[in-house]
Order: structure tokens, then sequence, then C-alpha cells
């Protein structure tokens, strides 16, 4: 694996988290290297309904409460016998009634039950027992907990309320007690009930919430390959310990991002972009219903930092050569090289950048959707081919070179980015082994042949993390299913991943 | 050579010499080094001075690709090269400071050939007779040609079979006869033929011994390969190309021994880069093996030599470089050709291709250990290669390929290795 590919790596676990590979970090990460509301995890209320169905599913429309067996007030007298209520789950709603705090309300229907009651040395009395429906709410927070990993807890007691319950003694099995347990029966049935209601939902509540704000876990640590080191620093952005936070149409949980890495020898020594994350826009969700969809939001300045990461680790120079993508046409030479293209025998073998400069980047909208711009201003792209029997560099491309990378969902779980199109800037072109050339080359194919040469050089290094949505901290099943772009923020669509 | 320049020339090359002076060519006269002429002349070591190549122009500009140099019998060289614009294997003999060229194959040597000896090598047996092996490519076929009292004699290699035989081959004297090794495109491995009386002895090199826990079968071995011939018999050291190996197979009494000199670690198995694209070879005086190679991952080259059954490796040449300009550090395509020699002290001298600036780097072993290295003046320069000189020191010839007429083909050019360092 390459030094530039494990940097990346670093930035990747930095994002999303990997396990067992980064080693700690020898000292703590300069705080001026950490980048504010780099990343945020984003739930928009408009998906809060959608995922309250979800955890309904999960819970079951009909929820069989057991209720254990109770002991009269005088144990010698008796005990009611337990139980088993099935209580149907009519539906579940989920609003944010402050800005730290989720409140699921659960919508119960008809609840009946028929306890039994059997007294010492007599026969039992049968006895029934309903409610007309239940309404249970629960309060939830996002918090970190002493070792400063996530966790979703319940916030206060939840509070349940009881329409017409009524418990029906047929027989007057109950007043022949000496205490009749009416009463007590009562809320002891919906103490139980409810308590059971709230387990159940908050079983599958609280992961569920977790998978949605806890894409990674706080952490930091360091990448080593060869003589260069990635190193990261994850941290969440609390308000007085509450990470999720609710702000006008949407929730979300910030992070702050430290990225930091040594120079390679061959990338030049550039200073870390100190640009700060924008305010999370407002938006509306994508078109169509999803399930447990939420959104990771890069900001603009992350991708700078990553990108200015990625130059620095040498992503774009380290390897000795890289493999052009595309097989160009036979006799690619005599466009370029006419001098000398009999002697060229087959495609370029390799390429080289050299990069002159740290990228500068930015998001653009094109026909296919978002991507990503990246500006090299200054760099040389050397072509290398066989001629005559030996590997040379037959062409250098020298100049501004500005590269659309367009993100691609690779499988399911991995988000890479592959070079569209290379825009030349203001670039010469010369022949190490011609000098320099008498005939300007074609414009088509020298298009071409850098547009297939940076292309493996992108592909071939990873200048931006591959985000390894599985495995890791994130639920399986998690699937990137959009990627879009609010003005300086890029949204990554993701859906599932939910089951407890 | 002999001719003065004429007037209008004159003017240019004196500021050349008042150049040469400056960058050390000379630190005690204005004597000029062979090999430090600008285009178009060359030093006469007698008058000290540059001198227009009035004959020498015509014979040796055109060529492109690897040259093989030796030495014959009479003390003066032999180049084998490839015409560009007579598209046919020229061997080209000094004699006198002048250039004579033969046309060994291809249309210049037969109007109904087709172009032939892109790829070639020589070598001179102990009577100081040179033999040649090149491949024609249009039919992929092999041919050699030895020097006869009656001038060049001419054969088809017919044991290795049309349409298979690659861009790499090199010829050694093995038992007073021509041995050539060759790539062979039908099996991806090395063939080797030896002739005995009239006949060619084929033989297939087996693959090198299976590495702990590689599971890999395929071997393609010989896109570059060398080979001396030992005592015992010949060595051939080739690229192997699946793991990007350096293999090196010894000649037994009847078999070969085949194993992986570099570029993986023999004990686990673990790769250890992409080396031996390309690999030269020499045999040292008292007969030790010794390679260039190169290490095409980190752009270096290395030599490995065998001494007393112990192999070492030793950093020949780096490709790494500062710009200046951004602070940085680049990598040159350093090695893309590669030559070695032996000089009669044991010292070995090695000539490479820097494929990126185009010019000839040489390193010469010192007797401290280490290697000088120079960079053989001038621009443009490719394909290098080199020659024992009959003081013991080394000569390198290569291509100038700064001739505007002819882009992309070179003149010979040559320039005397020097002694000691600088």
């Amino acid at each position: 694996m390459t030094r530039a590919v494990l940097a990346m790596l670093a930035a990747a676990c930095a994002l999303l988290g990997c396990t067992d590979l980064p080693k700690p970090l020898l000292t703590p990460l300069a705080p001026e290297l950490a980048l504010a509301d780099g990343l945020r995890i984003a739930l928009l209320d408009a998906d809060l309904q959608p995922l309250a169905d979800t955890i309904r599913l999960a819970a079951g429309k009909s929820v069989d409460v057991p209720v254990a067996e109770w002991l009269l007030p005088n144990p010698s007298d008796g005990q009611f016998t337990a139980l088993t209520v099935a209580v149907p789950l009519d539906g579940l709603t989920l609003a944010w009634p402050d800005a730290q705090h989720l409140r699921a309300t659960a919508q119960f229907g008809k609840i009946a039950a028929d306890p039994s009651l059997v007294l010492t040395g007599e026969a039992g009395c049968a006895l029934s027992w309903d409610a007309q429906s239940l309404e249970i709410a629960t309060d939830l927070e996002v918090v970190r907990d002493a070792n400063g990993a996530l966790t979703v807890q319940a916030a206060g007691a939840p509070v349940a309320t009881w329409t017409a319950a009524n418990l029906t003694d047929a027989s007057a099995c109950l007043a022949k007690q000496p205490a009749p347990p009416a009463a007590s029966l009562d809320a002891h049935l919906r103490a139980a009930i409810a308590a059971q209601l709230v387990e159940r939902l908050h079983a599958v509540m609280l992961p569920t919430l977790a998978a949605i704000f806890a894409p990674s876990v706080e952490q930091s640590g360091r990448v080593t390959a060869a003589a260069v080191e990635a190193r990261f620093a994850l941290q969440y952005t609390d308000d007085a310990g509450h990470v999720a936070a609710h702000v006008g149409t949407l929730a979300q949980a910030n992070l702050a991002v430290s990225l930091d890495v040594d120079r390679h020898p061959c990338a030049v020594d550039a200073q870390l972009p100190m640009t700060q994350a924008s305010p999370l826009a407002q938006r509306s969700p994508p078109a169509g219903q999803a399930f447990v969809r939420r959104a990771l939001v890069l900001d603009l300045a992350l991708v700078q930092r990553l990108a200015w990461m990625a130059a620095r680790s040498g992503a774009l120079c380290a390897q000795s050569r890289t493999t052009l993508t595309t097989t160009l046409v036979p006799g690619w030479a005599a466009d370029l090289l006419p001098q000398v293209d009999e002697w060229i025998e087959g495609p370029p073998t390799g390429a080289r950048f050299w990069p002159g400069s740290s990228p500068t980047v930015q998001f653009v909208d094109t026909p296919t959707g978002a991507a990503l711009q990246w500006t090299m201003d200054d760099g040389q792209l050397e072509i290398i081919a066989r001629v005559a029997d030996t590997e040379m560099t037959v062409l250098t491309v020298t100049g501004g070179f500005r590269a659309t990378l367009v993100p691609r969902l690779e499988g399911a779980h991995l988000l890479a980015f592959d070079l569209v199109t290379v825009e030349r800037l203001s670039t010469h072109q010369s022949s190490p082994l011609l000098g320099d050339l008498a005939t300007p080359p074609s414009e088509a194919a020298l298009s071409a042949l850098c547009e297939a040469a940076l292309q493996g050089i992108f592909a071939q290094q990873a200048v931006l993390p591959l985000l390894p949505l599985t495995p890791g901290p994130l639920p399986a099943g998690t699937v990137l299913t959009r990627i879009d772009r609010a003005g300086d923020a890029l949204w990554l669509w993701l859906e599932g991943g939910t089951k407890p | 050579m002999n001719a003065r320049p004429t007037p209008p020339l004159r003017h240019l090359w004196h500021p050349v010499v008042a150049l040469f002076l400056l960058v050390g060519c000379s630190k005690e006269s204005v004597r000029c080094e062979s090999g430090l002429c600008p285009s178009g002349f060359a030093c006469n070591p007698d008058s000290g001075q540059c001198e227009a190549l009035t004959t020498a122009v015509t014979k040796t500009s055109g060529l492109i690709g690897r040259l093989s140099a030796v030495r014959t019998a009479d003390g003066q060289l032999g180049v084998a090269a490839f015409s560009a614009d007579r598209k046919s294997l020229v061997w080209l003999r000094e004699s006198q400071g002048d250039w004579q060229p033969s046309f060994l194959a291809g249309p210049a040597a037969s109007a109904q050939e087709a172009p032939a000896g892109h790829t070639s090598a020589a070598v001179v047996d102990a009577a100081g007779v040179a033999h040649l092996a090149w491949r024609r490519a249009g039919d992929a076929t092999l041919w050699y040609a030895t020097q006869g009292p009656s001038g060049w004699q001419r054969e088809q290699v017919t044991v290795a079979a049309a349409g298979t035989v690659g861009a790499a081959l090199a010829i050694g004297i093995w038992q007073d006869n021509p041995v050539i090794a060759w790539r062979a495109l039908d099996i991806q491995n090395v063939r080797v033929a030896h002739k005995v009386g009239d006949s060619w002895l084929l033989e297939t090199l087996p693959p090198p011994a299976a590495l702990p826990g590689d599971t890999t079968v395929a071997v393609d071995l010989g896109r570059s390969l060398a080979l001396v011939v030992l005592p015992g018999g010949p060595a051939v050291a080739a690229y192997e190309a699946t793991r990007g190996d350096l293999v090196l197979a010894v000649r037994g009494a009847q078999t070969w021994d085949v194993s992986r000199l570099a570029g993986v670690d023999p004990k686990s198995g673990a790769d250890l880069g992409d080396v031996g694209m390309p690999v030269a070879a020499a045999l040292g005086p008292a007969s030790e093996l010794v390679l260039a190679y190169r290490d095409r991952a980190n752009d270096r080259v290395w030599l490995a030599r065998s001494k007393a059954g112990v192999l070492s490796n030793q950093l020949v040449m780096d490709g790494q470089r500062v710009d200046p300009v951004h602070q940085t550090t680049r990598s040159d395509l350093l090695g893309t050709v590669l030559a070695v020699v032996v000089l009669p002290t044991g010292l070995a001298v090695v000539a490479a291709q820097d494929g990126s600036a185009m010019h000839v780097r040489v390193a010469a072993e010192t007797p401290a250990g280490g290697f000088a290295t120079y960079t053989v003046p001038g621009t443009l320069q490719a394909w290098p290669t080199l020659v024992v000189q009959p003081d013991a020191t080394a000569l390198c010839l290569w291509l100038d390929l700064t001739d505007p007429a002819a882009p992309g083909t070179g003149r010979l050019q040559r320039w005397a290795v020097p002694q000691g360092g600088e």
C-alpha cells in the first residue's frame, strides 16, 4: 500500500472510522489544525416521519408485553399470575420540542388483559382489564459519555397517558378480599405495561438514532508509511454535552476535523488552507420518501484540507509512474510527435506528474451532478513511451491543469472520485527527445493524452479519501444513495443500516 | 576528420572550446577530449582541437536504438547499430580515426530484404573476431554473422522459429563458438542457442525455483536480458516480468541453475520491488559476474557482483534530483538503457540512460568502493554503451540526437570516462 493511500486512509479513518489500523498520536494535534464543523451529520425534519415509521416497524405493530406475577399485599393471601398483553402500536411520531431533545410519541390502540388472581386455598377469580388507548412520550438526547463516545439516551421520565382504563370484576371476586386490590391492580398493570413499552421503544430507537448520529467514534491517530506520517483527530462539537442540536428544519451533529501530514519530498511545501467551514444551509430532502435517511455533509473547507493533505503526502507524485487509463489508438503519437512516430512502440507505458503547487478545489455542478474541480496552477506532466525498445519521456506538458472529479458510489460502500475531464491552462509542450517541438501537437490528441494520463494518476492514488462506509461504526446495510451539492457543502445521503 | 573547420564555422567552435574550459573539460590545457566537442565536431587527440566530422557525419548519423560496441583484433572499435534512414543493421568499424560502415542486414544490405537489425548484439572471440546477432522485426527471426577472411558471413539461426524472436537478445562466446540468448515470444521465456560445428543446439531456460508461498505459475522471462560466459558455461541475466524480479540462469555441465537474484526476498518470498528491466552484464578479470540493473520503481541503478560465490549489491546511481524552483525532489527515468564493463583493475563502470532529461550518466567505481558519477557533456543523448580501451580505461559511446534535420535519431559520439573520479 502506498504511503499516499495510507495517508488518505488516515483521512478516511478520521471521517468514518477504522478499526485497529491507526496508532495513537504521540502528541495531540495543535488546536489551530482543527477545522470546526468540517463534517456534519444532518437529519432533516422532513425525514423524521419515515424514520418514525421505520422505528415503529422495527418495534412491531403489535407488541407483546409480559407482566410479571404480582403478589397481593399479604403474599400469603395469594397472587396475580403472570400474563402477556398484546399492545397494538398504532403510530409513532418524532419531533424536536427544543434544540436538544428529540421527542418520540407512540400511539397505542386498545389494550385488553385478563388477569387471574389465585387465592390461597381457594379457586382463582377471573378479571378483565382494558384501556381504550395509550400514548407514551419519551424524550431522547444525543450526548457524549465520559469517554467521549456518542450515546443516545432518554432525557427525563417518559410520560404515559391512558384513556379509559377500566378493570372489570364481574364475579365481585376482588370485593371478597380483606383489602380489595382493584386500584393497585390497575395501577400495577398500567405501570408494568408502560414500562415495558418504553423499554421496547428505547431498544429500537436508541441504536437507530446512534447509528444516525455516530458515523464515527471520536478518535485520533496516525498512520505511517515510509517517511510519510498522516495524523488526524476527530471531535464532536457539543453544546453543554449535547451533540445533536435542532436548528431550523434539521438536526445536526458537528465534528471538528484535524488533519496533518508529513510532506513527501516530491510535494511542494504549501501551508494548510485555513478556510473555515460555512454555516450549514437549510435545505429540502431529495425527492421520494426514504427510510432512515440522513446526510453526511462535507464542507468545502474540509475537502480543501483533504486535497492539501493528499498533495502533501505525495499522492500525485510519489508513485514512480502510473498507467494511462485509456488505451490510445494505434498511431497515437502521429498527431503528437510525428517526427518520431515511426519509432514509438505501442501506447504510452506510463505517466508522471510533478505538482508545482498545492491544489485548489471547489465544488461545481455538472450535467451529471455535483463534482469537484481540482486545479493545479503549476505542474508538469510527463508521458513515457518506448522508443526503439527504450523507455523515455517523450512528451512533457507544463503549466496549469484543472481536473473535474465526479463522486461515484463504488460498490455499495465506497465513495470514489472519477476524473472525467481535464482542462489545460496555458500549458507548454516539449519533448526531451526532440527538444522544442517544431510543430505544435494536435490539440485534440494532446487533450486526450493528458486526460488519460491524469485519469490514471488520480485513479491509482486515492487523492481524496475513499470513505469506507462499512465496515466501521456505520451499521451494516448503510448505503450511500445520492450525492449532491448545496453551496459549499457536499451532501452524501445515507440510508438504511438501522437494524439494532 | 582531418579537415579543419571552414572559416564560417570557426567562430562557432572557439566559444565552445572556451565553454569547455569553464565546465572543466580539461583542467590543465585547452586540449579537447573525446566526446566534448559540439555536434558535427570530434576531438583530434593529436592536435587537441575539435575538428569537423566531414566524413563521419554521414556515416554515423541517422542511427537509433541500442548500440553494441566491441574492440576487434586490430584494436579498433566496432559498433553494431541500426540506421534509421536505411532501416538496416550497420557495422561501424573505426579505421584511422574514421568510421567505415558496412550494412549487414536490411534494405541497405540487400534491396529485397525487409528492415532488420533494430535489435542487435556484438561480441568478439578470443582472436578478436566480431560476432553479431540480430533480429529481423518483420518476421521475428534471428540472424547471426561473423567476420571471416572474405568478409561477413551471415546465416539465419533457424532453431529460433520464425515469428518467435522478441526484441531482446545477447551474444557470447562459449567453447570458441557463438552462443545467443533471446526472448522467445511463443513461450515468454528465454531460449539459448549454441553453435557446434554447423548446427545450433537449442535450449530453453527452466523456470526459477518457486518462492515460499508463491502460487504464481506464469513466468514471463527475458523482456531484457544479458549474457556472459563464465568458466563453467553461459550465464543469462533476465527480467522476470510477472513478479518484477531479476533472474540469473547459470549453465552447469548439463542443466541450468535458475534463481531470482533481486526484487524478492528469497526466504519469505516477499516482493521487494520491480527490478531488472533492463539488465546489463560483464565479466571481471577473475571471471566474476557483474550485473547492472535498474530498480524501476525507485529510478535507481544497482550493481550486483558475484565474488567467491557471494553476491553483493551496491547502489550505483539514483534518479532523485532536487527541483530548485519548487524545492521538491523529482525522480528521473534513470537506467532505461544500461551498460557495464569491468576494467582490468576489477573496477566496474556503468553507463545509464536518463530517459527523462535525455542525458547519459556514467558511474565509475573507485578503489575505495564507491562510485564517481559523471554526466556526459552535451544534450539529447541516448543509448549509451561502454567498451574497455587498450589503456584499461572505459570509453562511453552514445548517440547525439541534436541534429534538427534528423529528429529522434542520432550521431555516434564517444567520451573517455575519467579515472579516479572528479
